[in-house]
């Protein structure tokens, strides 16, 4: 635990801030992420032992639309997510709408995070917020990717948007927050 | 001063002696194509001299065989004017694919038409490169294969996005949209069809066929075909086969086969301009634009694919980015104590194009003002020109090419290298494989190789290999038009290149992220 958020937590943070202000770029990001993976993927085990169930912090299911088979940054996304305590569930790229509730719905999701690449396929993230509604699942949904933009989110009924893989774990852990705290 | 009568593509021109024949054609509007910047080396001006043609010059004994010198050919851009001449235009004057990457050639144009020629009036085609941006329009003499005029106009659908995605997004929107965009570019071109009957002094009637070559996305929209498919993944064209149709207002159409989703008719086109589905050796087009296409022949198997480079090379997302206007930065040097800045046409400087955001990365690499990774240090003999905060680079007074910027390019010339690398590791070979490199499109002829090169754009080969062939498309859409050979040429090459998607191959995020790194200094 020590361990964990004495130097990981701090380092990834570090991490973030570098590629934030354009210091570090992508591959530099990759890799420390993956080597965050790493190391956490040693300590859960004595993270478990030590304290059952802190080791995540909420549920997030992650996607890149329908009709969309770019995935590079919705991968980075989710080893960031990941390397902030997330339990990520990755269901991949050119994922159906249905499937995205679907599991969302079957797994409990906190926040669901969607990405689109094209401005083609970007509607598909309108008729995914729609059918929640429609359902009455009560999830907040998270855009990004380079086709869209923070004015496109808001339009479409986005909890938020991240320009950037930082943003999205920024806005990620603010409605995670958000949700898990109690409403006065 | 004495003068010197030019007779070219029907005109008479007057030139003062001494003056390069390809200035002098291009000023009197008989255009010649000058890519390589009338250095000699890529072939695309090369004109035929009717009678006694002047001596080769050391260029022409280069780039030319016996037999094309004996038969009047010359480089026009090296051919300096000192007596009257009578030159033909060949059309698309070839690269010399064939000899860059084999050592032989088989040089000229096959006119061989598909289409019966009228008797007693003269055949007439049309060639077109239908871009997402612009529209090139040619008209040529079927029987004897002489360009008679060309035009290049705006596409009109730009007024629904610059690029293709808006568009097909705009297409799928409704019926009455995509049928919207279909008028919009027939409108435009049969317009630019009557101007060129005009300026060739032909009857519209006597144009009797057309080639159309484009992006998988133009092709379609031009032609009314769907474009649902094409638009979500797994982004399949409706019509991959060559197809001919007959729309208002147009000579029939002959429409080039498409390849896959991203790499179109127009890729075809400039591969069977290169000739990269004749002869031996190992070469790779690259056609390199906000949608890059690439093409790599080895062992007799071409691989294709395309990667998605954005509008950085055009100046777009780079925050003091223009197009090669007066005023911006072409070429920048580093001289080994400071950089050394070079501005169209004298004016003060206002921005950087693309040449010169490819010429200024590689310089900061070279001074060492930028590292490997894209990061900016203040370090090197040019460390003052680093602004106070570290983050952006003075190029010339008001010009910056900022942290951002660099990361921008990084993007652009890493999705182009992952593209070729891709390609390589396909067909099993490395960099120190290929005979030859060859750009095709605009930018590709005004970067320089050196520079491309250096910034890990391209492999590091040696910068002799790297030739640009022009507008690659539009030629391979007027080889097509002369010749019924080339079009079944351009339906096999379709038919047998396998297209590697990218996006889906598992290896291509590593691909990816190695090339978005500029190469480690030794």
């Amino acid at each position: 635990m020590d361990l964990l958020n004495a130097y990981m937590i701090p380092a990834i943070e570090e991490v973030g801030r570098l590629f934030g202000e354009g210091i570090y770029f992508l591959p530099q990001l990759m890799l420390s992420a993956a080597a965050m993976k790493k190391a956490f993927a040693r300590l859960k085990p004595e993270i478990q032992k030590a304290k059952a169930g802190t080791a995540e912090i909420g549920t997030i299911v992650i996607a890149t639309v329908q009709g969309d088979i770019h995935d590079i940054g919705k991968n980075i996304v989710g080893v960031l997510l990941e390397n902030y305590g997330f339990n990520v569930i990755d269901l991949g790229r050119d994922v159906k709408n249905e499937v995205v509730f679907e599991e969302a719905r079957k797994v409990g999701a906190d926040i669901v995070g969607l990405s689109a690449l094209m401005t083609t396929t970007m509607p598909q993230m309108k008729r995914v917020i729609e059918m929640f509604a429609r359902e009455g699942f009560d999830c907040p949904v998270l855009v990004g990717g380079a086709a869209t933009t923070r004015s496109f989110a808001a339009q479409i009924g986005a909890r938020g948007y991240g320009k950037d893989a930082q943003e999205a774990v920024a806005i990620a852990l603010k409605v995670l927050q958000e949700r898990k705290a109690p409403v006065l | 001063m004495s003068l010197h009568r030019i007779e070219a593509a029907g005109r008479t021109l007057s030139v003062e002696t001494g003056t390069k024949l390809s200035l002098a054609l291009n000023a009197g509007e008989v255009f010649v194509e000058t890519p390589c910047g009338s250095r000699g080396y890529c072939r695309k001006c090369v004109v035929k001299v009717l009678g006694a043609a002047p001596a080769p010059t050391p260029a022409d004994l280069e780039q030319l065989t016996e037999a094309e010198l004996a038969h009047g050919f010359r480089l026009s851009c090296q051919l300096a004017v000192t007596a009257d001449l009578a030159v033909s235009i060949v059309p698309a004057a070839m690269p010399d694919v064939k000899k860059a990457a084999m050592g032989r050639l088989t040089g000229e144009v096959e006119i061989d038409p598909w289409v019966a020629l009228s008797a007693g009036a003269r055949s007439i085609g049309l060639a077109l490169d239908v871009g997402t941006t612009s529209v090139v329009g040619a008209l040529l003499d079927l029987a004897t294969g002489e360009e008679l005029a060309a035009q290049s106009i705006a596409n009109p659908q730009g007024v629904h996005g610059a690029d293709l995605m808006s568009r097909l997004s705009y297409a799928t929107t409704s019926e009455a949209n995509a049928r919207e965009l279909q008028r919009l570019v027939l409108d435009a071109v049969r317009q630019m069809l009557s101007g060129l009957c005009r300026k060739a002094r032909v009857q519209p009637s006597e144009v009797v066929a057309a080639t159309l070559a484009g992006n998988t996305a133009m092709h379609h929209l031009f032609l009314g075909l769907p474009v649902e498919d094409l638009a979500l993944a797994p982004y399949v064209p409706s019509v991959t086969d060559g197809y001919e149709c007959q729309l208002p207002g147009l000579p029939p159409i002959y429409a080039l086969p498409n390849i896959a989703g991203f790499v179109g008719a127009d890729a075809v086109a400039a591969g069977i301009a290169a000739g990269i589905d004749e002869g031996e050796g190992t070469f790779l087009v690259v056609d390199i634009g906000t949608n890059g296409e690439m093409l790599l022949r080895h062992r007799g198997v071409v691989h294709a694919c395309s990667a998605p480079a954005g509008p950085a090379f055009e100046g777009g997302e780079i925050s003091q980015g223009m197009r090669a206007n007066p005023g911006a930065i072409e070429t920048v040097s580093f001289d080994g104590a400071d950089l050394q800045i070079g501005v169209i046409r004298g004016h003060a400087a206002r921005g950087i194009c693309g040449s010169g955001l490819l010429d200024a990365v590689a310089s900061l690499l070279d001074s060492r003002l930028l590292d490997w990774t894209g990061r900016l240090r203040p370090q090197g003999p040019a460390a003052a020109r680093l602004t106070p905060d570290g983050m952006a680079v003075e190029l010339a007074p008001g010009v910056r090419l900022t942290q951002k910027d660099v990361r921008a390019l990084q993007l652009a010339k890493g999705a182009i290298r992952s593209g070729v690398d891709m390609l390589l590791q396909v067909a099993g070979i490395g960099a120190a494989d290929l005979d030859a490199i060859l750009l095709a499109g605009a930018f590709g002829n005004y970067l320089r190789r050196e520079s491309a090169i250096a910034i890990g754009m391209l492999p590091g080969v040696a910068p002799e290999r790297v030739r640009p062939i022009g507008n690659a498309a539009a030629a391979g859409a007027k080889l097509v038009l002369l010749s019924k050979g080339v079009r079944a040429r351009a339906e096999a090459l379709a038919r047998t290149a396998t297209h590697v998607d990218l996006a889906r191959h598992p290896d291509f995020e590593e691909v990816f992220m190695d090339a978005l790194n500029f190469p480690r200094r030794k």
